[in-house]
């Protein structure tokens, strides 16, 4: 079990290696001087650019910057904003919080409502209500995030103004943003909960706990119930980054002051220092996630860890 | 246990979501010495001499030392008790109280003026504004900046929220990126937490004063504490002024009438000192030919901007708005009056130069190549937004097939700069003239357009301290502009302001300008 | 029922048949766009800016006075087009080098397999967005960018196939008989992953009209006057209070087009390669 963590470690490492080639890589195809990245030539004198160069290896050849670029990454250098002139990890870590405090609290909430719907539709399995359940959220999954964030908008902020419409004002202003996050994918896992639901009330424990004659809903609850969710956690994990690349368009609509609106706002700036930075992010982030869902799902039966690997594409 | 049942769930998430709803959004009326504005941009940062764009919390950090009065028509002290003007003009004379302070408490010598002026040179990128300056002379409390020559194009910048005094001592001790987040100065108020992206919060400053002639309370302001939201939607924005939770906002034209139809609100209009314009790349061939240019002037029909701009600007011809120094209504008129809306003459013009409709598709061709020109604008301006796809069925109208491309604002800046567009939507806010300098100078990098007449114009405007000498010298150079059409002057917009009705006291400017000392709720 | 004829089996299939329903209705839309448009889809109307849906205007107007009901209807050509040209894009490079992994194995499987591991890593909006930032906004760009990202999914499942294939008798007889390692990856492979390429295709045709749209959204995408649906919502979001028909029907239009192909790609999933299914 170590050596299969410490490979799904390995990956990860890799991995983040990986984007940082293709992000230098991006780099470099951007026309213009690389300066530009680190500082912004109009606001600094020529002597100091020429030293900023130095530092950061440009006069060398690109391989050889990438390792600089590389080094003063790992030293958390990531650089100025072009616009503002902020340190980006200032920046990123001052965005960092709205961004996650959006994302946890969407995939709480699309747990807390997914997993008893899943349940619900596996135990009533064939009757009306699964049906109900299935055709609803199917209907959700069809439904573009940003447009639902429209809809959403419109009806209970602007007509019925329960909810600021947009920007930070306090916890309020998250219950139409958390919602636009949470309810598209529940399709998803709706099915997954029931698939694995079934599966487990297909398994012979359960039908050995109906034989000793325990009730019919306390066992759904103490045996289905926990073997379900541990794939369900899983996926907690995974789903996280997905979240976050999801907040990137949800925040724009909401003017929510996380990372995905200034990574917006650097994209239509051309500010590629911060642009860099919040990729990075998102990747480690990713990465992460993905390695904690990795090694927990293999603790577990492989066969979760099939199924997942299968499950969890999108 | 059957708590877990799917439609308990929805109710506990609903009860939920109340609770959230209820519980942040309609707050009680804020207190009577509580001001909360309510901005639209994003806050680059807080030190004047670092950011590109200044506002209303720059201000209250760091106050200019003289401004304009209400009328736009003369300097009159601020933080300075005093301002005047050497014999020759040259140079301009501040005298400032001796108990001064910074907001944080510690004394202000004229030397730490200098100093914040020195650092402003050192490191804004505005020191150009600078660029006429001989020195910095201090004599105790008096300071005077002496110019090489009078410096009529330096009153404006004097006057802005841009020479704004920062304490460098301190900027200097924790760092400029630091003092960013964190900068003090004289100003009527002391930042006390910044939340980017959501809200700065002030406290009074105590040791506050201004010599504003226009105003009766010259100590601190009267609230205790100053929240700014940054709140980009116009609606929100609305919303929450309507609710009683800003006293005051900036607002979106589309919105302007709601306001003015609701008892609790009052509505500020103000023309912008500034102007939108299109501005066309002269190194290029059919742009480099005047009557191209003045093809496509003709072509343009200004009260269709208005009409898809809801009438929340004013059409303009000449270089300077109603709102701008040396502004001349005679001189716009006479400019109105010779470049009317013509597709007549356009059509006319572009046939004098070889172009025809030669395979009948409505777009005029020279050579078997069709007449193809690429409109570059700024995303998220919004006047640009409206503006572009009217003029490009203008001049569609006419037979040129326009492409619009939306870029970010560096990257126009940038695409400009390297004069790789065709033409291109431009805007600046600037109360002087003289910033006609930095498009039309020969000296500069990358000017619009040149000529030898218009460089002496432009000098001459620099170094008028004259008003009535000024105005005269700037319309002698608008109309050499419109002769030529280097740019086809568009509109200038309306900036609407409302503040709740029980907000009482701002004097308002002509240009909008809101000064806030004897404001009270 | 054994011998029943693929089409009848094909009209037997509920979500099939909605789904096709629903895909010709956009398509004819977008085939006839200019006939049943009412109006030229830039064509202002200034004084009418922003009317509500009436008589005259059957989904309203825009903040130009243009008619809403002729730019749905043109967006449906845009829409269409981006989806064939992202899946199509993606579908080649994803195919081909699932087809390589798979047959050569080795390093050649191992970087191709790694290479998809890290486009998969990352949200594919983000390394899209990442992509548009260099080549800067336009339709062209992010349908590049999108495709870029997306041809994961073909990689993982041909590669699969591939390996299957590559020990049948018929492909080691192509061998034997010398056929070049090219000829048999695409003349006697391919052909045999065909079904799952098509059912993986149309799947995955609403997410690539979905994604152009969501950054066509963020003003990355299509430039302003084009109909596309993602710059009227752009612009309609402004104009949300006084003028919400704008932000309701090219979402309508959107959804419709997304569940058409959804339904039809899991139809064609049923009718074409059972065990796909999950």
């Amino acid at each position: 079990m170590l050596d299969y963590t410490v490979r799904r470690l390995g990956v990860g490492v890799l991995t983040v290696i990986a984007v940082t080639v293709v992000l230098f890589g991006i780099m470099q195809l951007m026309p213009g001087d690389a300066i530009r990245l680190i500082a912004d030539p109009d606001r600094i004198p020529p002597e100091r650019i020429e030293e900023l160069r130095r530092q950061w290896g440009l006069d060398r050849p690109a391989h050889v910057q990438y390792f600089y670029w590389l080094g003063n990454l790992l030293q958390g250098e990531l650089g100025h904003s072009i616009v503002t002139g902020q340190e980006v990890g200032v920046l990123i870590a001052s965005r960092l919080p709205f961004t996650l405090l959006l994302a946890v609290t969407s995939m709480a909430l699309h747990y807390a409502i997914a997993v008893p719907l899943g349940l619900v539709a596996a135990v009533r399995s064939g009757s009306k209500l699964d049906h109900g359940i299935i055709v609803t959220t199917t209907i959700f999954w069809s439904i573009p995030g940003f447009w639902l964030g429209i809809l959403l908008m419109l009806l209970l902020s602007v007509h019925l103004r329960w909810f600021p419409i947009s920007g930070y004002q306090g916890l309020s202003s998250m219950v139409v943003p958390v919602m636009t996050l949470t309810l598209p994918p529940l399709g998803g896992t709706v099915r997954l909960t029931r698939a694995e639901v079934l599966d487990t009330i297909r398994a012979s424990f359960v039908l050995t706990a109906h034989a000793k004659g325990l009730g019919r809903l306390s066992v759904h609850l103490r045996h289905v119930l926990r073997n379900a969710l541990i794939p369900v956690t899983v996926m907690f994990f995974l789903g996280l980054p997905w979240v976050v690349g999801g907040a990137v368009i949800i925040e724009n609509i909401f003017a929510w002051p996380g990372m995905g609106r200034l990574l917006w706002m650097s994209i239509t700036n051309q500010d590629l220092p911060v642009v860099q930075g919040i990729m990075i992010m998102i990747a480690v982030l990713t990465v992460v996630c993905n390695v904690i869902g990795d090694v927990v799902s293999g603790l577990l039966d492989p066969r979760i860890r099939i199924a997942l690997e299968e499950a969890g594409g999108r | 246990m059957r708590a877990l049942k799917g439609r308990a769930v929805l109710a506990a998430i609903l009860v939920f979501a109340l609770a959230l709803g209820t519980g942040g959004c309609p707050r009680r009326d804020p207190q009577a010495d509580k001001l909360v504005i309510a901005v639209s941009a994003e806050l680059d940062g807080m030190d004047i001499q670092q950011v590109y764009t200044a506002n209303i919390v720059q201000e209250m950090i760091s106050a200019a030392p003289v401004v304009f009065d209400l009328n736009n028509e003369q300097l009159v002290p601020n933080v300075a008790e005093s301002i005047s003007f050497s014999p020759d003009g040259k140079s301009i004379i501040m005298v400032f109280p001796d108990d001064l302070r910074f907001a944080d408490g510690d004394p202000v010598t004229g030397a730490d003026i200098k100093a914040a002026y020195e650092r402003y040179i050192e490191i804004s990128p505005y020191s150009g504004d600078w660029g006429e300056l001989e020195r910095i002379d201090v004599d105790g409390q008096q300071v005077t900046l002496v110019f090489k020559t009078p410096p009529a194009y330096f009153l404006a910048v004097l006057a802005s929220m841009y020479s704004g005094i920062v304490d460098v001592e301190l900027a200097r001790s924790v760092g400029n990126e630091a003092f960013n987040r964190q900068a003090v100065g004289i100003g009527p108020y002391l930042l006390t937490e910044w939340v980017p992206g959501s809200h700065a919060t002030f406290q009074r400053n105590p040791h506050w004063r201004s010599f504003k002639p226009f105003v009766r309370n010259r100590g601190p302001w009267k609230f205790e504490t100053v929240t700014v939201r940054i709140i980009p939607d116009g609606l929100t924005r609305l919303s929450e002024l309507e609710a009683g939770n800003v006293d005051l906002a900036a607002i979106a034209p589309e919105h302007r009438r709601r306001v003015a139809e609701n008892e609790d609100l009052v509505l500020l209009e103000a023309p912008d000192a500034g102007q939108t314009y299109l501005r066309f790349n002269l190194h290029r061939a059919p742009f480099a030919d005047r009557r191209f240019r003045e093809a496509l002037a003709y072509a343009v029909n200004r009260d269709e901007l208005n009409l898809a701009l809801d009438d929340a600007v004013g059409p303009i011809w000449g270089l300077l708005s109603p709102a701008q120094l040396a502004f001349s209504a005679e001189t716009e008129a006479e400019l109105k009056a010779n470049r009317p809306h013509d597709p007549e003459r356009a059509r006319q013009l572009l046939a004098e130069l070889g172009y025809a409709d030669a395979n009948g598709d409505g777009i005029l061709d020279k050579d078997g190549v069709p007449l193809r020109i690429t409109l570059l604008s700024t995303v998220g301006v919004h006047a640009q937004e409206m503006a572009a796809p009217v003029l490009q069925r203008q001049f569609q109208l006419v037979g040129v097939d326009v492409a619009i491309e939306e870029q970010g604002r560096p990257y126009v800046r940038e695409r400009v700069r390297a004069n790789d567009y065709d033409i291109s939507l431009a805007a600046w806010a600037w109360i002087d003239p003289d910033i006609w300098y930095f498009s039309f100078h020969s000296s500069q990098p990358n000017p619009i357009w040149t000529s030898p007449e218009a460089d002496r114009l432009l000098e001459q405007g620099r170094v008028l301290m004259n008003m009535a000498e000024r105005t005269a010298n700037y319309a002698e150079l608008s109309r050499r502009v419109a002769e030529e059409v280097p740019i086809i002057s568009l509109f200038y917009t309306y900036v609407y302001t409302a503040h709740r009705r029980n907000l009482r006291g701002l004097h308002v400017a002509v240009d909008g300008a809101i000064h806030y000392e004897d404001a009270s709720k | 029922m054994k011998d029943a004829s693929p089409l009848r089996l094909a009209l037997r299939n509920g979500q099939f048949v909605a789904g096709a329903v629903i895909f010709l209705s956009v398509l004819l839309v977008a085939a006839f766009a200019d006939q049943l448009a009412p109006r030229a889809y830039d064509a202002m109307d200034l004084p009418h800016r922003l009317s509500p849906p009436g008589p005259g205007y059957p989904l309203g107007t825009d903040e130009f006075g243009r008619c809403l009901t002729s730019r749905v209807i043109h967006g449906a050509r845009i829409a269409l087009r981006v989806g064939l040209i992202v899946v199509t894009v993606e579908s080649v490079i994803g195919v081909t080098l699932g087809l390589v992994a798979g047959y050569y194995g080795g390093w050649a499987d191992r970087v191709i397999s790694f290479a998809t591991d890290v486009t998969w890593s990352l949200p594919p909006i983000v390394l899209a967005l990442a992509i548009v930032t260099v080549l800067g906004p336009s339709l062209n760009n992010v349908m590049i960018a999108i495709a870029a990202v997306s041809w994961g999914g073909y990689a993982r499942l041909i590669r699969a196939k591939t390996q299957g294939l590559k020990n049948t008798p018929f492909v080691e007889a192509a061998q034997a008989v010398g056929e070049s390692n090219f000829s048999v990856m695409f003349r006697y492979i391919l052909p045999n992953t065909l079904g799952v390429i098509m059912v993986l295709g149309t799947l995955s045709l609403p997410g690539a009209i979905l994604s152009t749209t969501a950054l066509s959204f963020l003003g990355l995408g299509s430039q302003p006057p084009s109909p596309d649906w993602g710059v009227i919502l752009n612009r309609g979001l402004r104009h949300l209070h006084e003028a919400p028909w704008v932000s309701i029907f090219p979402g309508l239009g959107l959804v419709w087009t997304a569940l058409g192909f959804n339904l039809l790609g899991e139809g064609l999933r049923d009718l074409l390669d059972p065990q796909l299914k999950a």
